[in-house]
């Protein structure tokens, strides 16, 4: 998943879905089992890379953010991020936190809890973007 | 409906201390009044104590006193009685002239005045020794009498010559004598017996300052230990409530972490699971989509097993955080069944719940519950045997009952499944850790219901109530 692709598949019409996490076995099977359903997916290994790829010219369509980090939690995450423009919808992704109600007030878009079957990330990402039809 | 949180937490909180020094200065000043009112109270009887004695030995000294003024009185007799038998008649036998004649006059008469300011002289401390005193009188006036008729005798008989008087002269000498020395004995016995009085008031005296002053050294080396006392155990309880707010901190934190570190592997292999079954689905390849498949299902199994660890070690730490709301209970019971047919084979159930019936509870820990209570009995009741699930209303609580055809349960056991790791060891060779049944009673009380076993004729009966939830009104 070569993260230079993301915008060219931008202007092709497949969303581009930002993931930011520190585990990188989490991010490489998730990145698989989103590109299936033809997603074009961007990794980050925490903030710092986030914030990286975003000056790049990263345009994502949506971003799953961890919340326990190892430089900043995913709160803070995207309050940066949205202070550098980014005004996509956000899902947080916590294997900590295990309610709705412990992230209000965060500025996210939904919430889920780890681990989770994908089905259940596909319901929350057709609540908040079109989602491609698998094999598009 | 607004959601309602329930945080279940018994650790000793911010402002422990400062509740601490005003429960500490409560109980200063609470002991320091008792004991001022204690030792105002002894030392008022203390007083009272020593104006008794003191007035006892002020009477004893007013007795002695009189005492002595007998004696006095009665020296005085006693000596006047002496110049008349040791001196004036000797003298009047060597020259009876005139002159020695008067002297011994004036001998009787101050015998008789000494002997009737003896007789005369009252006092209530005499009153002891009347009898010694009309005696010592009576012999006193007894040796005058006989001594004026000795000197007509002498005057008219002339000397050297014997006479029945002198006889009884010398009786009465020597009556006078004794009597004397029976006087002085009882006299003394008085002054023993006062001095005996002053004594034992003495000691008294001394008794009760000593007393006082060692009752209240007592009183305050008491109150300095029990303040020594009550303020440890204070510190001590404040020292152990500061170590169980640490520990409990302390298990928060390693619930969150064990939270974090458990659940990121198993999303992985969740995940994983997943991209092989549907990479397999894509090949054809049916062999390894099962094999996803059952990977899918253990890492799920995995994960509910890390929540109740999980939720144990919140219920430990004080730390559960209910989240409770209306939640009907059908669906969670038709999804329980549906997980455990999948884990342990389908058995032959029967399901009787209304869509009303809704409680209010906190959805993912009443999952937790449901799932544990039909999984039991799926897991101990043998393929092709019933397994009833029913909801009812009962006095306010709505109340499942789910009922198996396994072995049962011992009325003596009904208690030990629902211990921590107690699955009973006859079935120990049933999948599980045995904390399941331990953790859905600890949520069920927690959520204002309870979980309860009992025997029936077929199998065992787990019984759940918990709280109805209202419909809402337009």
């Amino acid at each position: 998943m070569p993260d230079g692709r993301a915008q060219a598949d931008t202007a092709l019409g497949r969303p581009v879905i930002l993931i930011v996490d520190d585990e990188a076995a989490l991010r490489r099977v998730l990145g698989l089992l989103l590109a299936r359903e033809g997603f074009e997916v961007v990794v980050a290994t925490g903030g710092p890379d986030a914030f990286e790829k975003m000056e790049a010219g990263l345009r994502a369509d949506i971003a799953l953010v961890d919340f326990r980090m190892p430089d900043m939690d995913g709160a803070q995450v995207l309050r940066e991020l949205r202070s550098r423009g980014y005004g996509g919808p956000a899902l947080l992704i916590s294997a900590s936190l295990r309610t709705e109600q412990a992230v209000v007030g965060m500025g996210f878009d939904g919430f889920i809890a780890k681990p989770y079957q994908f089905g259940k990330l596909l319901e929350r990402l057709r609540e908040l973007i079109p989602v491609p039809q698998r094999g598009s | 409906m607004p959601d309602s949180k329930i945080m279940s937490n018994g650790s000793i909180g911010r402002g422990g201390g400062s509740r601490y020094l005003a429960r500490l200065r409560f109980t200063f000043g609470r002991h320091l009044l008792i004991s001022v009112a204690i030792a105002a109270t002894t030392l008022g009887g203390l007083a009272a104590l020593q104006f008794l004695a003191l007035s006892a030995l002020r009477e004893a000294n007013d007795h002695v006193h009189a005492v002595a003024q007998l004696e006095q009185l009665s020296g005085a007799q006693a000596r006047r009685i002496t110049l008349i038998r040791a001196t004036l008649f000797p003298a009047f036998e060597r020259n009876p002239g005139a002159e020695t004649r008067a002297a011994l006059l004036r001998g009787f008469d101050e015998a008789d005045t000494a002997i009737d300011a003896f007789v005369s002289f009252e006092h209530e401390a005499i009153v002891e020794i009347e009898g010694e005193r009309e005696f010592r009188a009576a012999s006193a006036r007894a040796f005058v009498a006989a001594s004026r008729e000795r000197l007509a005798f002498l005057e008219t008989a002339g000397h050297g010559v014997p006479y029945p008087a002198e006889q009884q002269y010398l009786a009465v000498r020597q009556e006078n004598l004794d009597a004397q020395d029976d006087f002085q004995a009882a006299s003394s016995a008085l002054l023993a017996k006062h001095d005996a009085n002053e004594g034992s008031a003495g000691r008294l005296v001394r008794n009760t300052t000593i007393g006082s002053a060692a009752v209240l050294l007592f009183l305050f080396i008491g109150y300095v230990w029990l303040e020594s006392v009550l303020a440890t155990r204070a510190q001590n309880a404040e020292l152990r409530g500061r170590m169980a707010e640490q520990l409990s901190a302390h298990r928060g934190d390693m619930v969150n972490l064990a939270s974090h570190e458990l659940r990121n592997p198993l999303a992985v292999i969740l995940l994983t699971s997943e991209l092989m079954e549907s990479a397999a689905a894509d090949s054809g390849d049916a062999v390894l989509a099962e094999a996803a498949a059952d990977a899918r299902s253990a890492a799920l199994r995995a994960d509910s097993i890390v929540a109740e660890l999980l939720d144990l070690g919140r219920i430990d730490a004080e730390r559960l955080v209910l989240n409770i709301r209306p939640i009907a209970v059908g669906p969670l019971i038709a999804e329980a069944v549906s997980v455990a047919a999948d884990h342990h084979g389908a058995r032959n159930t029967s399901i009787d719940c209304g869509a009303d019936m809704v409680v209010l509870a906190d959805p993912d820990r009443l999952r937790i519950i449901v799932r544990n209570v039909i999984d039991n009995a799926f897991k101990y009741s043998p393929a092709g045997t019933n397994v009833r699930i029913s909801v009812r209303r009962q006095n306010g609580s709505t109340v499942m009952e789910v009922a198996d055809e396994g072995p049962g349960i011992a009325e003596t056991a009904l208690e030990e499944v629902f211990s921590r790791f107690g699955r009973l060891q006859a079935t120990a060779q049933v999948s599980g850790i045995g904390i399941g049944l331990h953790l859905s009673r600890e949520l069920a009380r927690r959520m204002a219901g309870d979980l309860h076993a009992r025997h029936n004729e077929d199998g065992a009966c787990f019984v759940l109530s918990l709280p109805t939830a209202q419909p809402a009104h337009a």
